[in-house]
């Protein structure tokens, strides 16, 4: 567990647990399920497992690399299933070197996904989490379908 | 942490989650897990 960050302003909350999520602190999207929060990374690429059965003392148990060239900052969990989202890792495009692009006209014809390249890098997967310290994968979904 | 160069290190909140118990857990992509309370 790190140290307790004291906050610059606060009114009534109080910060009673932080943790750096295994030296991993980029997180993005969080999901709490049966006493674990299950955080996605920008930068880390991957995802990680955090057990807040005792929230004042969060601990990582484990963490789970993206496969290359792909980023977890979207996932869902549900009963003993985490639905995980290996998307295009945006910072790692060419097309964004220069992150103004980002900005400018519609990131799917930027990126190409809306012409449907760059489709077998957007991937779905399935892990079982019924064990939230070893997570194994369940299935794989194919990539969204493309509009017609 | 945000290493893309040129980046300045501010707060960069990016989800919030609250649980059936009220505890709320939030992302932050430059600083980790945070795990607050609501004092009313």
């Amino acid at each position: 567990m790190s140290e307790l960050p004291g906050p610059d302003y606060a009114r009534n909350m109080r910060l009673i647990g932080h943790s750096d999520q295994g030296g991993r602190p980029d997180g993005v999207q969080v999901m709490v399920h049966r006493g674990f929060a299950y955080v996605g990374h920008m930068f880390s690429k991957g995802w990680s497992v955090i057990d807040v059965c005792d929230p004042k003392r969060p601990r990582a148990v484990n963490y789970v690399p993206a496969p290359p060239g792909t980023w977890n900052i979207h996932l869902q969990t549900h009963d003993d299933l985490l639905l995980v989202v290996h998307a295009k890792d945006m910072f790692a495009a060419a097309e964004f070197a220069d992150e103004r692009s980002y900005y400018r006209g519609q990131l799917g014809q930027i990126v190409g996904t809306a012409q449907g390249r760059g489709a077998a890098r957007d991937w779905r997967r399935v892990f079982d989490i019924a064990d939230p310290f070893r997570p194994s994968k369940s299935g794989r979904s194919c990539p969204r379908r493309q509009r017609a | 942490m945000d290493h893309r160069p040129n980046r300045a290190r501010v707060i960069q909140s990016a989800d919030v989650y609250v649980d059936a118990a009220g505890l709320i857990y939030s992302t932050d992509y430059n600083a980790g897990l945070s795990i607050m309370e609501f004092g009313g």
